[in-house]
C-alpha cells in the first residue's frame, strides 16, 4: 500500500495544487478587481465633476484656461484624499493649466506608460461638444499596489494549508478507495468466500450423472 | 476502473470543495479589510459630488422640495455602484425630509452611513446627503466568483480522472482494473474466464487469485460435462447448459483491449483541451485582427465577419487536408512519435499564436497548429486501431472519442476564466502548455511500438468516385454528414462567440455557453445510439437528429439573438439533435457501405466519410462569416439551420421512399 500511496500522491498533489491555485487566483483577481474598479470609479466621479464645472464654465464663453478658479478646487480636492497625488487640467495639446501640484503646470503631460500612478480622465467638453481639455487625477500607483501585493500574499496564505489539507484528504480518500478494494478482493480470493462462484459449485456438487437414458 | 474512477473522481471532487470553502471564507474576510475603507472613501465622494450639485440648484433659488430629477438621479448613483445600498437627502434631525432612493423602498441595514452637508446660503436650514453601504458587498464580490470555481472544481474531477491512469502506470492500473472487473463480474454471477493479469505487486496477486477460483468452477464444470457426457445423461447436460448459460461457464472474456488503448487517453485529452480553451476567444480576437488588417488596407471590401473566418478555416482546412495523408505518415514514424511530434508542433503553433498581431501571420499560426492537431488525432486513432482486435474496435474508438468530448466539456469554461483574467495572449501560452504536456505524457505513457510499414493510403480516389457514386452513400454524406459539422462549427465555433461578446457577456459566460453542446452529447449519444440499433432505425435517428439540429436556430426567431437563455436553447437542441443523429449516421455509413458499395473496403468508406466531415468543418467559419456580415446573428443561424433541416427532410424523404430497394438498413445488430 505504500508503493501505491507513493504512485497515487504526486499525481493527487499535483491536480490538487493546480486546481487550489486557480482557485485562489480567481479569489484574489475578484476582489482586486472590486478594489480597482472602486478606486477607478471615485477617481471618475472627482475627475468627472470638476470636468462638468469646467465644461458649463466653458459654456458660459470662459475658456480653459481662463478658469482662474480651478487651481483652488484642485487643490481642495486633492487634499480630501490621501491616496490622490494630484489633479490636473490640461489643454487640448497636453499643457497642464492648473493642478493641484502648482510645479507641475506649464508641464506637458507624462504619456500614460511613463507615469507609474494611477491615472483616470474625463474630457472637459467645449460649447460645440468638441473637447477643449483633460481633467486628469492621479492616484498613489505604489500603494495601491502594496495594497493588493498584501491581498495576494493573505489569498495565498490562506489557500496553502487549504491546499495541503485538500491533497492529504483526496490522497487518504483516494487510498481508502483503493484499500476497500483490496480488501474486497482479499475477501473474494478466499476459497470459502460465500458468492456466486461459491453458488456455482454448490449447484455443480449437486449433479450425478445418471446411467445413459 | 470505471466505477473506481468516478469515486476517486468524487472524493477528490469533495476534498477540493471543503478547500475552496475554507480559501472563499478567508477570501472574504480579508476583501472585507482591503474594499470596506475603499468603499467608505468612494461613498464620501458620491455624498460630497452630489451635495455639490443639490447645493448649486438650491443656489439657484429652486427650494428644496421642488428638486425635479434627484429622484432620478439617486436611482441611477444606487444603480451603477454596487457598493450603495441606498442615499438620501435628509433633514437637521436626521430624517429625510425629501428623496431617499432604495431600491427596495426604504433604507435597510447597512455596514456604515457616510453624510456630506450640501452647501447652503447662510441662515438656511441645514441639509445633508446621506449614503447607505451595502454590507453585502464583499461577500457578493466573492459568491460571484461561485460559478467560475464550481467550474474549475468540476474540469479539476475530471482532468483527475484522465489522468489517473497516468499516476497510476499501466501495469497497476491494468492490475486494479482487472481486479474490479473480476469483482464486478463475480457479484453479477458472471463467471467467464478473464485474460491474465500480468502486473506484479498486491493488485496483480489478487486478480490472479480471483481467477485461480474461477478456474476452479471452469475445471469442476468441465469434468462434470464429461462425465455427462460420457453417461449421456440428457438431463444433466440440459441443465449442465442452462448453468453454463447462467455463469458462462466454459467460456472466456475477450482481450480487455481498454487497458492498452488508455495510455493514448491522456495525451489525447491534454492536447484536445488546449484546442479547446480557445473556443470562447478565438472568433472575437480573429476579428479584431482582422478589422486591424482591414484598417490598414488588406482584404478591403470584404466584410469583417468573413475575414475573421479565414484563420479558422486555414486550421479547419488543413485538418481535413491532412487526415487522410498522416495515416500512413504516423503508421511509418510510430504512433508515439506522431504524437509527440503534433504536441510539439501545438506548443510552437500555440505559444506563437500569443504573439501573432497580423492576420496573415495568424493565419499562418493556425494551419501549423491545425497540422498538429491533425497528427495527434490521426496518430490517436491510429494507435486505437493497432492496440485493439476488430471485436474491441467499437470500445476502444469509445475511449477515443470520450476523451475529445470531455475536453470539448473542460476547455471553453477554462479558456473563457482564464482568457478574462491572463487575456488572450496568456491563454494561448497556456495552450501551448498543455500542448507540450501532451507531447510529454505521449512519451511517458505510451509504449513505443515503432515504425511500421504503412498499409498504403487510407483512401484512394477511385475508390472516393465509387462511393459518391453510390446514391444512398451520397445522400447521407451530403445531406446528413457535410450539414451536421457545417452547423456544428458555425454555432459553435463561430457565430455563438462572436454574439456573446456583442451582448457583453464575459469569455467565462461564453466558456459556460459552449459547453452545453459537449454535455448534451456526453451525456446522450451512448443511449441514443443504444436505441437507434435496438429499435432498427438508424435513417430515422439521422433525419430527425437533423431536423431538431436545423430547427434549434428557430430559438433565435423573434428579437431571441440578444437573449442568451433562447441562445442555451439552440445549443441545446443542436446538442439534442446531434446525439440523436451522430451514433446512427457513424453506424449507416457501414450498413450502407456494404450494401451499396461492396467492392470498397469499409476502412476506405469510413475515411472518405470523414473527410466528408472535416470539409464539413473547414466549410462551417465561411459560410457562417459571409452569412453573418450580410444578414446579422439571427437569420445567418437560422439560414444555416434551415438549410440542415431540408437537408434532413429531404434524406428522409429518400429513405423512407428508396426503402427497401436502396436506402434500407440491414445488418443492424440488435
Amino acid at each position: 500500500m505504500i508503493r501505491l500511496a507513493a504512485r497515487t500522491l504526486p499525481v493527487f498533489a499535483a491536480i490538487i495544487g493546480f486546481a487550489m491555485a486557480l482557485a485562489a487566483y480567481l479569489n484574489f483577481s475578484g476582489v482586486r478587481t472590486a478594489y480597482l474598479d472602486l478606486v477607478r470609479s471615485r477617481a471618475a466621479m472627482i475627475a468627472g465633476d470638476i470636468a462638468a464645472d469646467a465644461s458649463a464654465a466653458q459654456g458660459f464663453g470662459i475658456r480653459l484656461a481662463e478658469q482662474r478658479t480651478l487651481g483652488e478646487l484642485l487643490a481642495r480636492q486633492a487634499a480630501t484624499d490621501p491616496l490622490i497625488l494630484t489633479i490636473d487640467v490640461a489643454g487640448p495639446e497636453g499643457r497642464i493649466l492648473f493642478s493641484s501640484a502648482p510645479a507641475r503646470i506649464g508641464a506637458l503631460e507624462t504619456p500614460a506608460g511613463e507615469d507609474p500612478a494611477f491615472r483616470q480622465s474625463e474630457p472637459v467638453i467645449g460649447a460645440l461638444g468638441a473637447p477643449v481639455g483633460e481633467v486628469l487625477v492621479r492616484l498613489d500607483g505604489a500603494t495601491m499596489d502594496a495594497t493588493v501585493a498584501g491581498l495576494r500574499r493573505d489569498v495565498l496564505l490562506g489557500a496553502v494549508p487549504a491546499g495541503l489539507a485538500a491533497v492529504a484528504a483526496g490522497c487518504l480518500l483516494a487510498l481508502a478507495l483503493l484499500s476497500r478494494l483490496r480488501a474486497r478482493a482479499r475477501r473474494a480470493s478466499a476459497a470459502e468466500h460465500a458468492d456466486m462462484i461459491a453458488q456455482a459449485e454448490n449447484e455443480m456438487a449437486g449433479f450425478r450423472p445418471s446411467a445413459r437414458r | 476502473m470505471r466505477s473506481l474512477r468516478v469515486r476517486l473522481s468524487a472524493a477528490l471532487l469533495a476534498a477540493l470543495l471543503a478547500a475552496l470553502l475554507s480559501i472563499s471564507f478567508e477570501t472574504v474576510r480579508r476583501a472585507d479589510a482591503v474594499l470596506g475603507p475603499e468603499i467608505e472613501r468612494k461613498a464620501a465622494t458620491l455624498a460630497d459630488s452630489s451635495a455639490a450639485l443639490i447645493g448649486k440648484a438650491l443656489a439657484l433659488g429652486i427650494p428644496p422640495d421642488r428638486l425635479h430629477g434627484l429622484d432620478a438621479h439617486f436611482a441611477r448613483l444606487v444603480a451603477e455602484n454596487d457598493d450603495v445600498a441606498w442615499i438620501a437627502l435628509e433633514g437637521p434631525d436626521g430624517a429625510p425630509i425629501q428623496i431617499v432612493y432604495a431600491p427596495d423602498g426604504e433604507r435597510t441595514q447597512t455596514s456604515g452611513v457616510v453624510s456630506r452637508a450640501v452647501p447652503r446660503a447662510e441662515g438656511a436650514p441645514p441639509l445633508a446627503i446621506s449614503v447607505g453601504l451595502d454590507p453585502a458587498f464583499a461577500r457578493d464580490v466573492v459568491a460571484n466568483l461561485w460559478i467560475d470555481l464550481a467550474i474549475v472544481m468540476f474540469v479539476t474531477a475530471v482532468v483527475a480522472l484522465e489522468l489517473i491512469y497516468v499516476g497510476l502506470g499501466d501495469g497497476l492500473y491494468a492490475a486494479i482494473e482487472g481486479v474490479e472487473r473480476r469483482l464486478h463480474n463475480i457479484q453479477r454471477g458472471d463467471l467467464r474466464s478473464h485474460q491474465p493479469v500480468e502486473a506484479r505487486g498486491e493488485f496483480g496477486a489478487l486478480a490472479r487469485a480471483l481467477d485461480g477460483r474461477i478456474e476452479k468452477v471452469h475445471a469442476a464444470y468441465a469434468q462434470i460435462r464429461d462425465r455427462a457426457m460420457e453417461s449421456g445423461d440428457r438431463a444433466a447436460r440440459q441443465a449442465l447448459e442452462m448453468l453454463q448459460d447462467r455463469f458462462g461457464l466454459g467460456q472466456m472474456l475477450g482481450t480487455a483491449g481498454a487497458g492498452r488503448v488508455m495510455a493514448v487517453r491522456a495525451p489525447l485529452f491534454v492536447f484536445m483541451l488546449a484546442e479547446e480553451l480557445t473556443r470562447p476567444f478565438l472568433p472575437g480576437h480573429v476579428r479584431a485582427l482582422a478589422q486591424a488588417a482591414q484598417g490598414e488596407g488588406a482584404l478591403a471590401g470584404l466584410d469583417p465577419a468573413f475575414v475573421a473566418a479565414l484563420p479558422m478555416m486555414a486550421f479547419l482546412a488543413v485538418v481535413a487536408a491532412c487526415q487522410p495523408l498522416l495515416g500512413g505518415v504516423t503508421e511509418r514514424l510510430g504512433r508515439r512519435r506522431a504524437l509527440a511530434l503534433g504536441g510539439a508542433i501545438g506548443l510552437v503553433g500555440y505559444a506563437a499564436s500569443a504573439f501573432a498581431d497580423g492576420l496573415v501571420p495568424f493565419a499562418a499560426l493556425r494551419a501549423l497548429t491545425g497540422f498538429g492537431f491533425a497528427m495527434v488525432f490521426v496518430g490517436a486513432q491510429g494507435y486505437v486501431i493497432d492496440s485493439t482486435e476488430p471485436a474491441q474496435r467499437s470500445s476502444g474508438m469509445a475511449v477515443f472519442i470520450s476523451a475529445i468530448l470531455v475536453a470539448g466539456v473542460c476547455g471553453p469554461p477554462i479558456g473563457g476564466i482564464l482568457t478574462d483574467r491572463v487575456g488572450v495572449e496568456g491563454t494561448f501560452l497556456v495552450a501551448g502548455l498543455f500542448a507540450g504536456l501532451s507531447l510529454l505524457l505521449a512519451w511517458l505513457v505510451m509504449p513505443d511500438a515503432g515504425p511500421v510499414r504503412a498499409a498504403g493510403p487510407a483512401i484512394r480516389w477511385r475508390e472516393f468516385g465509387r462511393v459518391i457514386a453510390s446514391p444512398s452513400l451520397a445522400a447521407l454524406f451530403f445531406l446528413c454528414a457535410m450539414p451536421a459539422k457545417i452547423i456544428l462549427v458555425a454555432f459553435c465555433f463561430f457565430l455563438v462567440p462572436l454574439q456573446m461578446e456583442a451582448l457583453g457577456a464575459t469569455q467565462a459566460a461564453t466558456g459556460r455557453m459552449l459547453m452545453i453542446y459537449p454535455i448534451v452529447m456526453v451525456l446522450l449519444v451512448p443511449a441514443c445510439a443504444r436505441l437507434a440499433d435496438r429499435w432498427r432505425a438508424r435513417a430515422g435517428f439521422v433525419a430527425v437528429g437533423g431536423l431538431l439540429a436545423g430547427a434549434s436556430a428557430f430559438a433565435l426567431s423573434a428579437g431571441g439573438a440578444d437573449d442568451p437563455a433562447r441562445i442555451a436553447l439552440m445549443l441545446l437542441g443542436l446538442g439534442l439533435g446531434q446525439a440523436l443523429s451522430i451514433a446512427a449516421l457513424s453506424g449507416l455509413v457501414g450498413d450502407y457501405g456494404r450494401r451499396h458499395a461492396a467492392e470498397v473496403t469499409e476502412a476506405s468508406v469510413y475515411g472518405i466519410f470523414r473527410l466528408v466531415e472535416r470539409t464539413g468543418n473547414a466549410l462551417g467559419p465561411p459560410v457562417a462569416g459571409a452569412l453573418l456580415g450580410l444578414y446579422g446573428f439571427a437569420d445567418a443561424a437560422m439560414i444555416v439551420g434551415g438549410a440542415v433541416m431540408t437537408c434532413a427532410v429531404v434524406f428522409g424523404l429518400a429513405a423512407a421512399a428508396l426503402r427497401p430497394a436502396d436506402l434500407d438498413v440491414e445488418g443492424v445488430e440488435g
